[in-house]
């Protein structure tokens, strides 16, 4: 049951045009970011020879596959949580806007499947959309430019060699996807309380874009309250390229956003297994 | 009458001395002109206060009279003009010189000599080395004037097929100001305050592998 329920779902979320802006947008932008990047030069490279002058040879293919990926990664994962929202935010509302809730659950089907499923399915979209952004990032990025050793700049210039580079990358993909499950559970969750799809959305997006904003501001109250925002641990992706990874600080940030799914799950079931459908 | 004796004097001491650096810069040269060709195996150790990056292997070739190439995969950061170690494009074909001293060096007498070199490339440069008085290698080289504060340089030969004097080290200390980059913030820190103090470099070159004289293919310093 669980499995036809899934497919379902993952029909009605792909059936929708609304599902493919963020792939038709990602498709269109990052290959013309890659380009853009390419025409412009190495921006590392020629601040390294400013500042290090004539005196200095500087070796090693900087504007690599690599370096344009992480850049695209970094400027863009920002981005994709909208994108989600827009399939997250019509799991449940969706079923009020098109009267179906009745017809989905008048079958012999438990509400806790269906809240199940319809999360599965959202974490499936979540999934090949991450896939696809690095797919679309990396591989011609990796074509066009080739491979190279990563300069990534935080309190130091750490240079990560090239053989370390693919399972960085595989791991921060694979964390920028958890993060994108909080999200998913999120509007999913927002989503639950009405029947019109637009206010999940802008819910979403607004409480990331405040979280974010609070996250940011130097004052000693938000200070304190940043490590109780989930949107401080999304960016969780960023500490696969630091060197030594803070493996015990990465797992916990992963450990926060998973509990963050099954918090917005929980107050989810709760709200669709007590939802009155018969008014 | 004296004083243009003394006069005299000194005028002849100062081209009694650039006479003197001529001569055993010239044997530094005569070093080095053994040799038409080499390709080295270097392995390159950058220490910076505010960088990591990793060592590196990579294989340098040289042909007379100044073909170089460096290959290398990984990122690394070369001192330009110690990294050839030849007196010709250290000092390139007109320069001026002065021995200006004498110094022990690992209880070693060496000649200090002041060059200017009045290659356009490096204008303002003033270089002081250090040559072995026994086997007229260059020990240490101080390059004044460059785009970054004090570049010193210690060079340890040793002698190759029992014939041609090459350098098995190069240690390379610079200063430099605060690299200026976008930074990334750390998840759950704040970025260390940045200083703007000079800040020392090292650059080791470690060489390994010397095959000298035996030729080597032009394709190789071409399109590099």
């Amino acid at each position: 049951m669980i499995k036809t329920l899934l497919s379902i779902e993952l029909y009605k979320i792909f059936k929708k045009w609304r599902t493919y802006i963020g792939f038709i947008a990602f498709g269109v932008f990052i290959p013309l970011m890659i380009y853009a990047i390419n025409v412009s030069g190495n921006y590392y490279l020629k601040n390294f020879n400013r500042q290090l002058g004539d005196d200095f040879l500087i070796t090693g293919n900087l504007l690599n596959g690599y370096f344009v990926s992480f850049i695209i990664l970094q400027a863009m994962i920002i981005h994709v949580p909208f994108f989600i929202t827009l399939v997250g935010g019509d799991l449940f509302a969706g079923e009020g806007t098109a009267g179906t809730y009745r017809i989905l659950l008048s079958r012999p089907v438990k509400r806790g499947e269906v809240v199940f499923t319809k999360f599965t399915a959202g974490y499936i979209y979540a999934f090949i959309f991450i896939l696809f952004f690095a797919a679309i990032s990396l591989l011609p990025s990796l074509y066009f430019l080739g491979t190279g050793d990563l300069i990534v700049a935080f309190d130091k210039f750490i240079v990560i060699s090239k053989k370390d580079l693919w399972w960085r990358f595989l791991f921060s993909y694979g964390s920028a996807f958890i993060s994108m499950c909080v999200v998913v559970s999120l509007s999913s969750m927002f989503s639950s309380f009405v029947n019109n799809a637009i206010g999940p959305i802008v819910a979403t997006m607004a409480v990331i874009i405040i979280f974010t904003i609070i996250g940011e501001l130097p004052f000693e109250f938000f200070e304190k309250l940043s490590p109780y925002l989930f949107t401080r641990y999304m960016v969780v992706w960023l500490s696969f390229f630091d060197n030594p990874i803070d493996w015990q600080e990465t797992l916990r940030s992963i450990g926060i956003l998973i509990l963050h799914c099954f918090v917005f799950w929980g107050i989810t079931y709760i709200t669709f297994t007590r939802k009155d459908i018969l008014s | 009458m004296k004083k243009i004796f003394y006069v005299f004097l000194i005028f002849i001491n100062f081209v009694l001395a650039q006479d003197q650096s001529r001569i055993i810069l010239d044997k530094v040269k005569s070093n080095f002109d053994l040799i038409n060709d080499y390709s080295v195996e270097v392995i390159v150790k950058i220490k910076i206060p505010e960088a990591e990056i990793p060592d590196i292997k990579a294989k340098i070739y040289f042909k007379k009279p100044d073909k170089f190439h460096i290959e290398s995969e990984g990122f690394t950061i070369l001192p330009k003009r110690i990294i050839n170690f030849n007196p010709q494009s250290l000092f390139g074909s007109n320069f001026k010189s002065l021995l200006t001293g004498k110094k022990e060096i690992d209880g070693e007498k060496h000649f200090e000599i002041k060059v200017i070199p009045d290659d356009s490339l490096y204008p303002n440069s003033l270089i002081t080395v250090y040559v072995n008085s026994k086997n007229f290698t260059i020990r240490k080289i101080i390059l004044g004037g460059t785009s970054v504060k004090n570049i010193e340089s210690d060079l340890f030969f040793k002698l190759i097929d029992n014939k041609f004097w090459m350098p098995e080290k190069i240690e390379t200390i610079f200063e430099f100001n605060l690299l200026h980059f976008p930074r990334f913030k750390k998840m759950n820190k704040e970025l260390n305050n940045q200083s703007n103090l000079p800040q020392q470099g090292v650059i080791s070159l470690t060489y390994l592998n010397y095959v000298i004289n035996k030729g080597i293919n032009d394709e190789i310093f071409k399109n590099k």
